[in-house]
């Protein structure tokens, strides 16, 4: 046994020495060689082949590893460089397919060896995506043991890491990052290089870039260009085609040019377009709009149009932001809502910050009956007419976008980094906030109106930027299928206290379509749930604002099956008991709730009572005397106070006589900790100095 | 220990008198559950002082409830005082040797190994949610309960022969199951269950203490007539030799359990922490399930087996599917702070019901 053991042992050496060895001796020219991986998604494919570029002529020989049946699959084989492909898969956290996603891995991981060993590059290139995953363990890997000298570097695109690069990072010689505020996220080993394009956009004189315009010469107007990737974006497309008719005014001044998408996919840009165009308007409004808007599929030579435009309407991935911002354009930008970490979002605040655009979040519009998620034409046209009427602002946008470009260019910037191991100038990031996900966010604003009590006012605690977001953020998770999500937009809507959402809130509210059936069976009511008809009443209350519809779902949530829904109802009522239109309804619907079974429902209708209530309600109460539950007796006794303070007509001293008998045992306190109010009262003096 | 140290000394040296005494089940409870108090006792002011020097502080979930917010500040873990007391007691006083103390002996470690884990986890994070994930306790109970139930099948169970997969009820005299597969399911999902209701009982001053304790000292008589051969016969029960010692250890937990009250009881001056609960849920477990008392504990341990189930259903069906409340609030001891009793009321009223509930299954001993 021992000898096989040797045996084994001895071979597995040789066999190492001789890879090693091997390694060695390829390894000789090998600073020709980088391997380039990213993917999944064109924007980590385009990326990895520009700094591939960028390394050239240095490094001659490229190597790109892959997946199949995604984006690179395509893309790589057009810019001539050879490609592999590695089995991956993304990570789908705790399920039953971890398993198999181990598995996909450790092959992937494997078979990166095999490549990368044969290959022995002197640079492995990482832009994010799943399949550079096992490509990065794999170089790491054969680094540690002696079969491989490379160097690793990744980049990263967005504001917010992808989760790869994030895991990542910590394997690579040095995370080389688009913004600055990435920083934060590769404290030890990220460098600001910028975003490395693969065509170079030359910035040209705006006289000469408008002869070279690839439509009819729009003249001396203001030239605003609008866009949403190669295969266009249904949002930006109909969000431009609804403000033509607002624009129509300006046609004079501006012209307008909408790049709808290839249609190369499921969505077909230009005839979306076209037939918009024809459904919205009549035939006389078409003839004008055609004297100063164009669209087109695509723009090949994006060079000429960016430097002769004065305003740019797009979608905020890296690659196009970055494109603004070394062209200076000014920018109204459209986020791609609910990407992962809202990296679009992150961008395109990254942008506002710096002063270079303006961002509009989708919002849900109602279209043909169905909801989608949109912008108002009214809106882009209102926000493009105050642009163009103002030429200092657009100057000072112009300077901010640049302000979002580091100092080097990013392709020299990438080169000296990877080859000559040296640093770019570095560049200062201003202070920003991550986007939170909704949860964490309301977390963190109880946490603060905690600790400020009264004096608490969102205004005050956030910046408006970042709530811009979680208003849109709100509206769009209303109108969400699944009731978690809804329940989520509820609560934060509440506590943004966003007026616009309170026609869905109250539509919310007192649904009163009944849930399938086997939740029937098992205590469910309506299709929209307990709790989100709870927290809709709650957030109304939130809001604060008042009306008929108001009052009427107040009077609905009186009847609610479920009781939470009551109590939020009659908590809502009693709010705003001095708004109300016919108090006397409301005094005999809330006497009528006397005999609720859930005595929390009894004890909010008896303090609604003594806001609304008059003399006659007097006795109502002192019936309440002996009852069994304390909490209700507390409530009465607090109402009939309320009355007095109301100053209800009602003889004193009958009353005082009356009161007395109240059963005043009960079965609960709340305790002071003599201790403990003590310790906080030193710590509040201690505080406020 | 001592038993084996009596019975050296009493087979080579003259004096039986009171060495014999040290053979007896009987004193050497008693003996067990002074030692374990006395043991707390002495423990439990230094323990109290070190865990508020170190900053063990309870940091509880966000419930909601007043009184609740309170409790910050209060050492948790306190649990190690259960734990430390029960083992050297038992190690002391009991017949280690016994198979049926050394598996409860290894439950009951395993779990308070497993809460003492998840308790420093949730020191490190300062705060409630950042204990263990439920999967993942779920899965190293999981794994003990297999390896428990594993043995309790096998020939390594302290039970005489064939005894091992047979299900017994109460008010029968045989078995009302017999099936190795059949039954090495049903323990180990039993297994689980059980070991996880003391900790969502524990959740008021003292709530879970004493019924824990009621619980295992209703079982500690049950293991005296199961293990004694001319009770067992009498009262109609399978007699199990050895099985006489549990008695020991479930003395030795009383006396633990009542000085650990004398620190617990409202306002607590220390929390026994999932150390203790887990600790205490793997005691129970191990302790019913060698005494083929399985189907005893909906009735002997009635407290637990309503909190869990009032959480469990709360939880995965009201909150996380059907989107409303089920209960007012859950578990059942929030349920009732909710309807206005004060938490000493409800503690009380709970250790009532309990004392009540064990009562009752005593009673089934005689009602065969």
């Amino acid at each position: 046994m021992a000898e096989a053991g040797l045996l084994v042992l001895a071979s597995l050496a040789a066999l190492y020495l001789l890879l090693f060895v091997a390694g060695r001796i390829r390894r000789k020219d090998s600073p020709k060689r980088a391997v380039l991986t990213g993917g999944g998604s064109a924007g980590h494919v385009y990326p990895a082949i520009a700094i591939g570029r960028a390394l050239t002529p240095e490094v001659s020989e490229f190597l790109y590893l892959g997946t199949r049946r995604r984006a690179e699959e395509k893309v790589v084989p057009k810019e001539g460089i050879p490609m592999r492909f590695i089995p991956a898969a993304p990570y789908p956290g705790l399920s039953p397919w971890l398993p198999f996603f181990a598995l996909k891995l450790v092959l992937g991981i494997v078979k990166s060896c095999f490549h990368l060993y044969f290959f022995q590059p002197r640079y492995v290139i990482g832009t994010g995506g799943f399949v550079s995953a096992p490509v990065v363990m794999a170089a790491f890997k054969l680094n540690c043991i002696g079969l491989l000298k490379c160097r690793i570097y990744l980049h990263e695109q967005n504001v917010a890491p992808g989760k790869l690069n994030l895991l990542a990072g910590r394997f690579a010689r040095k995370v080389m990052v688009t913004f600055p505020e990435s920083l934060i996220f590769f404290r030890k080993n990220g460098i600001v290089t910028g975003y490395p394009l693969r065509k170079t956009i030359i910035k040209e004189d705006p006289e000469t870039a408008r002869k070279k315009l690839p439509f009819p010469d729009p003249g001396k107007r203001t030239l605003i260009f609008a866009f949403g990737g190669s295969q266009g974006s249904r949002t930006i497309n109909r969000a431009v085609v609804d403000s033509l008719r607002f624009l129509l005014p300006l046609k004079d001044n501006i012209f307008v040019v909408l790049s709808a998408g290839l249609g190369q996919t499921v969505y077909k840009g230009i005839e979306d377009v076209r037939a918009r165009l024809a459904a919205n308007y009549t035939e006389t409004e078409r003839r004008e709009i055609d004297k100063f808007f164009h669209c087109d599929t695509y723009f090949h030579d994006v060079s000429s149009i960016f430097s002769a435009a004065s305003l740019v309407i797009s979608r905020s991935g890296a690659g196009s932001l970055f494109e603004l911002a070394s062209m200076g354009v000014p920018s109204v930008l459209i986020p791609k809502f609910g990407l992962a970490g809202e990296h679009q979002v992150m961008n395109a605040q990254a942008m506002e910050r710096v002063g270079g655009a303006f961002i509009f979040y989708e919002n849900p519009m109602k279209e043909d009956g169905r909801m989608t998620e949109g912008v108002e034409g009214r809106e882009i046209a209102g926000k493009i007419i105050s642009l163009v009427g103002a030429p200092t602002v657009l100057a000072g946008m112009k300077l901010g976008s640049g302000k979002l470009l580091p100092p080097a260019d990013p392709l020299e910037a990438v080169k000296m980094v990877v080859m000559e191991g040296r640093q770019p100038e570095s560049v200062k990031c201003m202070p920003f906030r991550p986007v939170k996900s909704v949860p964490d966010f309301i977390a963190e604003v109880g946490a603060v109106r905690a600790r400020e009590g009264r004096n608490f006012s969102i205004d005050k605690a956030f910046k408006q930027p970042e709530l811009d977001y979680y208003r849109a953020k709100a509206l769009s998770l209303l109108y969400q299928d699944d009731w978690r999500l809804k329940n989520l937009g509820v609560k934060l809507a509440g506590l943004l206290k966003l007026k616009q959402s309170a026609a869905r809130l109250l539509e919310l509210a007192v649904c009163r379509r009944e849930a399938p059936l086997p939740e029937r069976l098992f205590g469910a009511d309506f299709e929209e749930v307990g709790f989100v008809r709870r927290n809709c009443f709650a957030s109304l209350t939130a809001i604060g604002e008042w009306g008929d519809e108001w009052e009427g779902a107040a009077a609905l949530g009186f009847s609610d099956p479920y009781y939470e829904v009551r109590v939020e109802a009659l908590k809502m009522a009693a709010a705003n008991s001095r708004r109300l239109k016919d108090p006397g309804r409301f005094t005999a619907l809330a006497r009528g709730l006397f005999e609720d079974r859930e005595f929390e429902v009894v004890k909010e209708s008896v303090i609604l009572l003594g806001e609304i209530g008059s003399a006659e309600e007097i006795h109502c109460l002192l019936s309440l005397s002996e009852h069994f539950f304390w909490q209700v007796r507390e409530a009465a006794l607090f109402a009939l106070r309320r009355m007095v303070e109301r100053k209800v007509p009602c003889d004193h001293g009958k009353l005082k006589e009356e009161a007395s008998r109240f059963v005043l045992t009960s079965t609960d306190f709340r305790p002071t900790f003599g201790i403990k109010e003590n310790y906080r009262d030193l710590m509040n003096a201690l505080g406020t100095e | 220990m001592f038993y084996y140290i009596g019975r050296y000394l009493a087979e080579n040296f003259q004096d039986p008198g009171f060495l014999r005494l040290l053979g007896y089940i009987s004193f050497r409870s008693i003996a067990a559950a002074l030692t374990s108090m006395a043991i707390t006792f002495l423990m439990a002011k230094p323990l109290i002082r070190y865990f508020h020097k170190r900053q063990f502080l309870d940091y509880a979930r966000n419930t909601g409830i007043p009184s609740a917010s309170d409790k910050s500040g209060t050492p948790t873990m306190g649990g190690i005082l259960i734990v430390v007391s029960f083992a050297a007691s038992a190690l002391l006083w009991a017949q280690v040797g016994n198979g049926f103390v050394i598996l409860v002996l290894f439950s009951f470690l395993y779990f308070a190994g497993l809460g003492y884990m998840d308790d420093r986890a949730k020191q490190s994070a300062r705060s409630g949610e950042g204990g263990y994930s439920e999967k993942l306790k779920l899965v190293l109970q999981g794994l003990f309960a297999l390896g428990f139930t594993l043995v309790v099948l096998s020939r390594l169970a302290p039970f005489p022969e064939g005894e091992g997969s047979l299900l017994y009820a109460p008010f029968f005299k045989h078995a009302v199951l017999s099936g190795a597969v059949i039954y090495g399911i049903f323990v180990f999902l039993y297994f689980i269950a059980v070991s996880n209701s003391v900790n969502i009982t524990d959740g008021l001053d003292g709530l879970a203490i004493v019924p824990s304790m009621f619980v295992v000292s209703a079982l500690g008589i049950f293991a005296y007539i199961i293990g004694n051969s001319v009770q067992a016969r009498y009262l109609q029960f399978t007699h199990y030799p050895g099985a006489g010692e549990l008695t020991v250890l479930a003395s030795a937990f009383a006396g633990a359990s009542l000085a650990f009250l004398w620190y617990n009881a409202y306002p607590a001056q220390i929390f026994m922490g999932d150390t203790g609960a887990l600790a205490i849920g793997g005691l129970i477990a191990s302790f019913t399930v060698l005494l083929k008392q399985e189907l005893l504990f909906p009735l002997l341990g009635g407290l637990f087996v309503v909190e869990a189930f009032t959480s469990q259903l709360q939880d995965k069906i009201g909150v996380s599917w059907l989107g409303r409340r089920l209960f007012h609030r859950a578990p059942l001891h929030h349920e009732l702070q909710y309807r206005g009793l004060a938490e000493n009321k409800v503690v009380v009223r709970l250790w009532i019901i309990s004392g009540v509930l064990a009562l009752l299954a005593l009673a089934t001993i005689k009602i065969r």
